[in-house]
């Protein structure tokens, strides 16, 4: 829901109350004001005829409402006093609006010459229900108007004095952690908006400082782990040389194998916060085509040793512009994956195109779970020894170098492709 | 041939110590800055392993006392940091190598018999172990005279074994010696040993007097037979 229906929706609801109990206010005192002012005419009219009725006989003989708003009939003594004057509302019938139209009676009595008389006096009254129509209009056009004029300042509103907010939200939804340092906003006048922008600030400034901090810290701790690596591997390598005996020399093995897995994840950490931190800037053309023959050299011996059939195939020459080592680093590891994952007597075929790069292997397995396929430690099977960061590093050096990195699951093959 | 170790870390100088004593160098050790500089100002040394972070100043200054001094010591430089800008600022001001922490022992024996190999041979260079002669430049093999056909990481293999020979070489170390920095991502060696058993069936044929030895769950040594 939008910020302008929002506020109209709590704002059209409570004008409605408000101005339907004003209206009922309004009507109520409206029609005193109407008894109040007829009752005095009512009264003076009274006294008027009561006047003249001393004066003129003829007053006496009015005995009707015929051509006159009073009549006069005479009463016997003893009920003249018991009548006190009162009003009330009465219907009388109307030649011309052919209906019977309220009135307002007032009825009194007075003596001529101790003969008494009943004096009823009309006065045409305002009709209640065209008064309750005519302000019930009168309302519904009030609230359409307001309603009107409010969505109308509303909308100038959100375009003027929320503009800062919504060009932070435009910058929020562009902002990158590590990126950038501030919303950048800076004509803000409003001091709510100051403060959201101030916090908002605030608050970017320490989750960078916090990222940049993990990030320091991972390539510190992994760099600090280099020299007890290093000596952990090399007194191993030394005790190896002057050990016998079969079974000790197996479990050294053992230990060392692990202590090369640890180098391998350890080197793995610090290749993806190198990526990561922008430490390979030197870029230089690089030939897929050469590069692919050279590293399908190399892994003949892996891939022979797995029984899988290497193929190369080149449609044409495919030169980016990258730094190398990261060249070499994102072809080997999609190269590597394609050769230990895959089944006996199987093949990989690499296919080289002038924008595009293409790995496919055959597996056994079902598709790789796309969502989690180039998280950090993610482990499709359960490939013992495997650092479980390769296509976290391939993903980083895509994303460093603006590649695109896509992968399918066709005819039972992994299929990645990288399009430059 | 005499070597000097400069690094801070004291179970990693003893580990290299014991190496380097195995293949007969005599080994004297540094682990601060200023123990270093006055070792080399008062000694001769043909190779130099140097840490650059040290306790009393950075040991890439080092290799320009060295050029100060004009000395022609071999250095290799052994850093936890795998920066390329501190492997060229190392390489610019005259070492001979770069070698990035954590190492395999045989690695770093090679190394340093290539620098000094480097450093002394100008010409042709070839090893001699049993009746095996290996040629380095152009990468021939003989066995008693008669050349051996060779697979090139055949070839590199057994170069490597050469650099260490009588040594323990470990599968891994072997790998990425051989099949390249990038092949450590493999997670698996078992590949190296359908390699060696060719070499070995190369070099049992053409009756060669060492031997490729397996070395149980490790890797592996040459030997004479």
């Amino acid at each position: 829901m939008s910020l302008l229906r929002y506020t109209l929706r709590y704002l059209s609801i409570s004008l409605i109350v408000v101005l339907t109990i004003w209206a009922a206010i309004f009507y109520f005192s409206m029609l005193d004001e109407v008894y109040d002012s007829l009752d005095d005419g009512l009264e003076n009219y009274k006294l008027l005829i009561i006047d003249r009725a001393q004066k003129d006989p003829a007053v006496l003989h009015h005995t009707s409402f015929q051509e006159g708003n009073y009549y006069v009939e005479p009463i016997s003594k003893e009920s003249a006093l018991a009548i006190n004057d009162f009003y009330r509302d009465s219907t009388i019938y109307t030649i011309n609006e052919k209906d019977f139209e309220p009135v307002r009676v007032l009825t009194s009595t007075f003596d001529v010459d101790d003969h008494y008389y009943k004096l009823t006096v009309m006065s045409s009254m305002v009709e209640e229900d065209d008064l309750v129509e005519d302000l019930f209009f009168a309302i519904v056009w009030l609230y359409v108007l307001l309603l009107l004029v409010i969505i109308l300042t509303h909308q100038y509103m959100l375009k003027i004095a929320w503009s800062p907010f919504f060009k932070m939200i435009d910058r929020l939804k562009a902002f990158r952690l590590g990126h950038d340092d501030q919303i950048g906003e800076t004509d803000v006048q409003v001091r709510e908006f100051k403060q959201l922008k101030q916090s908002i600030d605030m608050l970017i400034s320490s989750s960078n400082e916090a990222y940049h901090q993990q990030k320091v810290f991972i390539e510190n701790a992994a760099h600090e782990l280099q020299t007890p690596l290093a000596i952990g591997i090399n007194k191993l390598e030394l005790l190896a040389e002057r050990i016998e005996d079969e079974d000790v020399l197996m479990t050294i093995g053992q230990v060392n194998e692990e202590l090369l897995r640890l180098k391998r994840l350890n080197r793995s950490l610090l290749h993806l916060s190198k990526i990561e931190n922008s430490q390979f800037d030197e870029v230089e053309n690089v030939n897929v085509n050469e590069l692919l023959k050279e590293h399908l050299d190399d892994f003949t011996a892996l891939a022979e040793f797995n029984e899988v059939e290497l193929r190369m195939i080149e449609h044409e020459e495919c030169v980016v512009r990258m730094n190398l080592d990261l060249a070499k680093m994102l072809t080997t590891n999609l190269l590597k994956n394609a050769i230990i994952h895959n089944v006996k007597y199987g093949m990989v075929e690499v296919i080289i195109d002038r924008y595009s790069l293409q790995f496919i292997n055959t597996s056994v397995g079902e598709s790789l779970d796309v969502s989690r396929l180039f998280k950090r430690f993610y482990k499709g099977d359960n490939n013992v020894g495997n650092t479980g960061l390769g296509l976290s590093i391939v993903k980083a050096i895509a994303a460093y170098c603006k590649f695109e990195i896509g992968y399918r699951f066709l005819n039972n093959t992994h299929q990645f492709t990288l399009r430059f | 041939m005499k070597v000097l170790i400069i690094e801070d870390e004291p179970q990693l100088r003893s580990a290299l110590k014991e190496s380097l004593l195995k293949e007969h160098y005599v080994v004297e050790e540094a682990a601060t800055y200023s123990d270093a500089s006055q070792k080399i100002w008062s000694y001769e040394y043909d190779c130099i392993l140097l840490d650059v972070m040290l306790p009393g100043g950075n040991g890439l200054k080092l290799l320009e006392e060295l050029k100060q001094m004009g000395k022609r010591s071999s250095v290799i430089i052994i850093s936890a940091k795998d920066s390329l800008d501190d492997k060229l600022a190392g390489l610019g001001l005259g070492a001979d190598d770069y070698l990035t922490k954590p190492f395999h022992i045989s690695e770093l024996n090679a190394r340093i018999k290539t620098v000094l190999r480097r450093n002394t041979y100008d010409g042709d260079e070839v090893i001699h172990y049993g009746n095996v002669q290996v040629n380095v430049t152009n990468r021939q093999v003989q066995v008693q005279g008669y050349s051996l056909d060779l697979h090139p990481k055949e070839f590199d293999s057994l170069n490597y074994f050469l650099l260490n020979k009588e040594r323990l070489v470990s599968k891994t170390s072997l790998a990425e010696h051989v099949w390249g920095d990038y092949v450590d991502q493999t997670n698996d060696f078992e590949f190296v040993y359908s390699q060696i058993k060719n070499l070995r069936k190369k070099l049992r044929d053409a009756k060669a007097s060492v031997e490729v030895q397996s070395v149980y769950g490790m890797g592996y040594k040459l030997t004479l037979q």
